[in-house]
């Protein structure tokens, strides 16, 4: 009846609450059917839906709501057991519950019959058929056929033993609620902490017609019962006291509903709007009044220990954080000069500098949120496809808790319910067949999530029939995907990528639950587009896992200022593979033509190449050929990746590593196709934010197989026994090296440059303090003085908490193979150790390195050497 | 009824826009090109953390690039549809803001050259002379 859109928004957000609650309870419950404290939830979360949906006169919500609340009543009275037939019944009304509220405007004209009928049949099976229509019915009755079920005078009688008071309340509600603002939501969770609601009905019998909505109020009353006395009832629901009035308790059993209904009577004739409803549980099981006080303040607390914020304001935060940061940049840039001039500058601007940070840190963790969300869905699909596969199949979840930004849990759901569908259709057998092979007649899905540094792995996985890879070699050979001889040189781990490709599908039969022609390849790019990567590994007969990398948040973006025609472009780290420069003169690497295209020598393929002026037509195509065979420039090539397929942009300049702030791509700029969207840079101008698959597109590369594949394993060999390392020294003479993937950039300082702040050292970097650490300090190598006056800093990439390695001579960067280092010196901080030549070098572990010398910051289990994207 | 209208000029030529549209106004903005967009796109500048698009309303209404002053004063409009995107326009200069009554406007006369007709949603005549209104809804679609 109420008709404010905020209240009713909020109607619809805490429903949505309630019904998810109310789903993953019924699950559950399944499990457990003699679970109280599940029924008592479910029966608290139904009650809540109907008692809220009754203020605005949301006949169906309240009509279903009800007709489950009555079933759970039962339940909770163990008059009735639920079977898994009535649980499927309750999840399909929770269902129906779900899309009315979803829609509040049209739920009027859902048909809810069919799920009422059967929720009463299960009353019926169980009780006389006199109680189920005492508690079943539901129509629009006078006042006069009011029923008073068993279960509400038992509560009247427990509650009056315990002291507590009758009490009948009539509010208005536009003059008592709408006008004041207070939202009915807030009204009824008000009157549930003080007391407990017994029955509500609506009093329209002042309204005769439409115009005399506006004159006259609608009268909303309700029966409760309480502790406290009638004035600070109007205390605390701040209503008028005359509102309220006290019923006579001191009555014979058995007469409550006569009392209830005099006191109807008098008050006109209101009219009746649903049977009503035994109160909030717990109480009745412990009957004690203490315990009920508690309960409610355990729940009031619940609900202010968190707000809801419009996801609008938190973008806002999340933008005016980001500009804190660069107006901090700004400020100490500006004061660089003025720094040593100013007494007692230096810790202000530290501990701004900190405090920025940290709150920008904190802004975009309002945005996070944990993966339960997503992952609390599961449940409810594999118990509905055990049932239509008649398979048995056990779902475990872990790692609920973890946080990932909104927008990449939102577009999380679909790939992940997809591979749970393939899990659970493709990959468990049937129980026939598992016993067959010896193993457990009930299947193992199991899906987990955790924190890996700077990003979220997540596992799906079942102990199911595996990944044949023989099959898969006929089914790609079917399809022609793949020729004979590619496939024959290609590794099992290849083979099973395929399953990526579009057009594949391992079903070998089309079935309802999957095979209906969104395959991997979906999942796939839908996980390519929120700069994650997926990953397979399989046994035959043993199970599949498959592993998503996802960055924690799509707002900021690790990425690499490059230039073109003097103009800064951003391009996401995630899509570059590595640097190439071409230098002139050299005999190995040179840029040929074919046809007047571009393209490199790559790792034993051909890498196409595009000039990103040329694609945006900042420069002519012959500009770019002259540009070639001026054999004086260097040519800078940035290897992109999409997918499984590469190619070379060529650009002007590269300047540094950024940490961008992603802002959308204004409407008229969608067509451009090169750009994803837009960023401010540190100077405080806009630079675009290039979009490789877009420039591929724009360019007409044509990608195919040939030029996929062959690169590929070769850089796969490369990345997995040799390495490029950076091989410097600190004080003493031990050769030290850092996989180069590792490291930003390497800059060189004085040694005055490097100030104390207490037992640590800082230098100043590109605007912000540095924190330094010597090796020597923490590994077990000789420690000198340093005589140069060049030092030099290693800038390590991706760390949130950026520390610099101080180190006195960087000797080369080489090629090492890593497979060959060995533990002959033990040491943490340390690797392994290979050799040079004859020399023998130390790998250093980053990790390790900076947990000793911040634990605060680093924890060298949780953040693992990426490959350096 | 009053209505209040911020004038300006486009290529020697007074326009207006209803002053309930306009955000503010920001002179000399350092604005980024974007190669590859369209014509009417000037570039994006940075309005204290918010991307602005700036279009060119000349080549919008003329039907062709005007000269953009290298750090030229853009209107820029409040973004009504909450679509959290804000849109600009350069103008030459800005003028004087006006009280107009609705009996003062009509429709573009049928006879104009050289201007899209579509992008201006009324002419109002005063004494002095006449301003073309324009239309951001149009300018912006």
């Amino acid at each position: 009846m109420l008709q404010n859109e905020e209240f009713i928004q909020e109607f619809v957000e805490e429903a949505r609450l309630h019904t998810g609650q109310i789903e993953s309870d019924l699950l559950e419950l399944a499990g457990n059917a003699g679970d109280m404290e599940l029924i008592n939830r479910l029966f608290r979360s139904v009650h809540s839906i109907k008692g809220t949906a009754g203020f605005f006169g949301l006949d169906n919500i309240v009509k279903l709501s009800h007709a489950m609340e009555n079933l759970f009543g039962a339940v909770r009275n163990q008059k009735i057991h639920l079977e898994d037939s009535s649980i499927d019944t309750l999840l399909e009304s929770n269902d129906c519950l779900k899309e009315m509220v979803e829609d509040v405007g049209n739920s009027h004209e859902v048909d809810i019959s069919s799920f009422i009928q059967k929720i009463s049949s299960f009353l019926q099976e169980e009780s006389t058929p006199d109680k189920a229509k005492n508690t079943l019915g539901l129509s629009h009755t006078r006042n006069s056929d009011l029923r008073l079920d068993e279960s509400q005078q038992q509560q009247v009688e427990e509650a009056i033993k315990h002291g507590h008071k009758l009490y009948r309340i009539r509010l208005n509600l536009y003059q008592d609620l709408d006008a004041r603002g207070v939202s009915p939501i807030a009204f009824f969770n008000k009157i549930q902490s003080i007391g407990q609601i017994l029955e509500s009905y609506w009093d329209a019998s002042q309204i005769e017609d439409l115009d005399d909505v506006l004159t006259n109020d609608i009268g909303y009353i309700f029966l409760f019962t309480t502790v406290l006395e009638k004035n600070l009832i109007a205390l605390a629901l701040d209503i008028a006291e005359e509102t309220i009035e006290e019923l006579d308790v001191n009555i014979k059993p058995g007469q409550y509903r006569q009392v209830l209904l005099d006191g109807l009577d008098r008050e006109g004739n209101p009219s009746y709007n649903g049977p009503k409803s035994p109160a909030p549980a717990k109480k009745q099981d412990r009957g004690n009044k203490k315990n009920s006080g508690s309960q409610k303040s355990a729940a009031t607390l619940a609900l202010e220990d968190s707000i809801r914020v419009p996801i609008g304001l938190l973008n806002d935060l999340m933008n005016l954080a980001s500009e804190l940061v660069l107006g901090r940049n700004q400020l100490i840039r500006g004061l660089e000069d003025y720094r040593k001039k100013i007494e007692g500058i230096e810790p202000v601007l530290q501990n701004i500098d900190n405090i920025t940070t940290q709150l920008q840190e904190r802004v975009m963790h309002t945005r996070m949120q944990p993966l339960g969300n997503v992952f609390n869905k599961f449940p409810r699909i594999i118990r509905d496809l055990s049932r239509q596969l008649s398979k048995e199949i056990r779902l475990e979840i872990q790692g609920t808790q973890v946080e990932l930004d909104k927008s990449i849990i939102e577009s999380l759901t679909d790939p992940l319910t997809h591979l749970i569908r393939n899990a659970a259709d493709h990959g468990i057998e049937k129980p026939e067949e598992r016993e067959k092979r010896g193993k457990d007649r009930e299947g193992v899905i199991s899906i987990g999530a955790f924190q890996e540094g700077g990003h979220v792995s997540i596992l799906v996985s079942d102990d199911g029939a595996g990944l044949d890879v023989e099959a898969l070699k006929g089914k790609i050979l079917d399809r022609e995907l793949i020729s004979q001889q590619e496939l024959a040189n290609m590794t099992e781990k290849e083979i099973m990528e395929q399953i990526f490709a579009p057009g594949f599908s391992t079903a070998s039969s089309v079935t309802d639950v999957s095979g209906r022609g969104v395959g991997m390849d979906v999942v796939r790019t839908n996980i390519d587009r929120m700069g994650g990567t997926i990953e397979i590994d399989s046994q035959l007969g043993k199970g599949t896992t498959f592993k998503l990398n996802l960055p924690l948040t799509l707002a900021i973006v690790s990425s690499l200022i490059v230039e073109a025609k003097d103009q800064k472009f951003a391009l996401p780290q995630v899509n570059l593979q590595e640097v190439v420069r071409v230098k002139p003169g050299d005999k190995d690497r040179q840029i040929e033509k074919l046809s007047d295209s571009p393209v490199l020598r790559f790792r034993g393929g051909l890498l196409p190449l595009v000039d990103l002026s040329q694609v945006l037509e900042l420069s002519s195509s012959q500009e770019i050929l002259n540009n070639f065979e001026d054999s004086s420039t260097i040519i800078r090539i940035l290897v992109l990746k999409i997918g499984q397929r590469r190619f070379g942009l060529i650009v002007d300049a590269i300047d540094d590593d950024e940490e961008i702030l992603v802002k959308p791509l204004p409407r008229h700029l969608k067509e451009c196709r090169c750009y994803s969207g837009a960023t401010i840079l540190g100077d405080g101008r806009i630079a675009m934010i290039l979009d490789p698959e877009g420039i591929a597109g724009k360019a007409q590369i044509k990608f195919s197989d040939v030029e996929i594949d062959s690169p590929k394993k070769q850089v796969e060999k490369s990345h997995s026994e040799q390495e490029t390392m950076l091989l410097f020294s600190c004080s003493g003479n031990e050769f030290l090296s850092l996989s180069l993937s590792m490291v930003s950039r390497v800059e060189e300082i004085r040694p005055e440059d490097i100030q104390l702040v207490g037992d640590k050292e800082y230098i100043e970097f590109r605007g912000r303090s540095l924190r330094l650490v010597r090796p020597e300090d923490y590994l077990p190598i000789s420690e000198n003085d340093y005589e140069d006056s060049k030092l030099y800093v290693i800038v390590p990439k991706l760390e949130s908490h950026p520390i610099g390695i101080l180190i006195g001579k960087v000797h080369d960067t080489v090629i090492l193979d890593r497979s060959l280092s060995r533990q002959d010196i033990k040491a943490y901080g340390i690797e392994g150790t290979t050799f040079w030549g004859k020399k023998m070098v130390l790998l250093l572990s980053l990790d390790q390195l900076f947990e000793m010398a911040s634990p605060k910051y680093h924890r060298a289990s949780e953040s693992i050497p990426g490959k350096g994207e | 009824m009053t209505r209040k209208i911020l004038t300006f000029y486009l290529e020697g030529q007074m326009f207006g826009i209803d002053i309930r549209l306009v955000k503010e106004i920001n002179r000399k903005i350092r604005y980024t090109e974007i190669p590859g967009a369209p014509d009417f796109i000037v570039g994006l500048f940075n309005m204290r953390g918010q991307v602005v698009t700036v279009l060119d309303l000349a080549s919008r209404i003329q039907g062709e690039k005007g000269t953009i002053a290298q750090h030229p004063t853009c209107i820029i409009l409040k973004n009504h549809n909450d679509e959290g995107e804000y849109m600009g326009f350069v103008v030459d200069r800005t003028g004087d803001v006006l009280d107009i009554e609705d009996d003062w406007c009509e429709p573009l006369p049928g006879n104009i050259k050289n201007i899209d007709g579509k992008y201006i949603k009324e002419v109002v005549k005063l004494e002095a002379q006449l301003i073309m209104i324009v239309d951001p809804d149009k300018i912006f679609s």
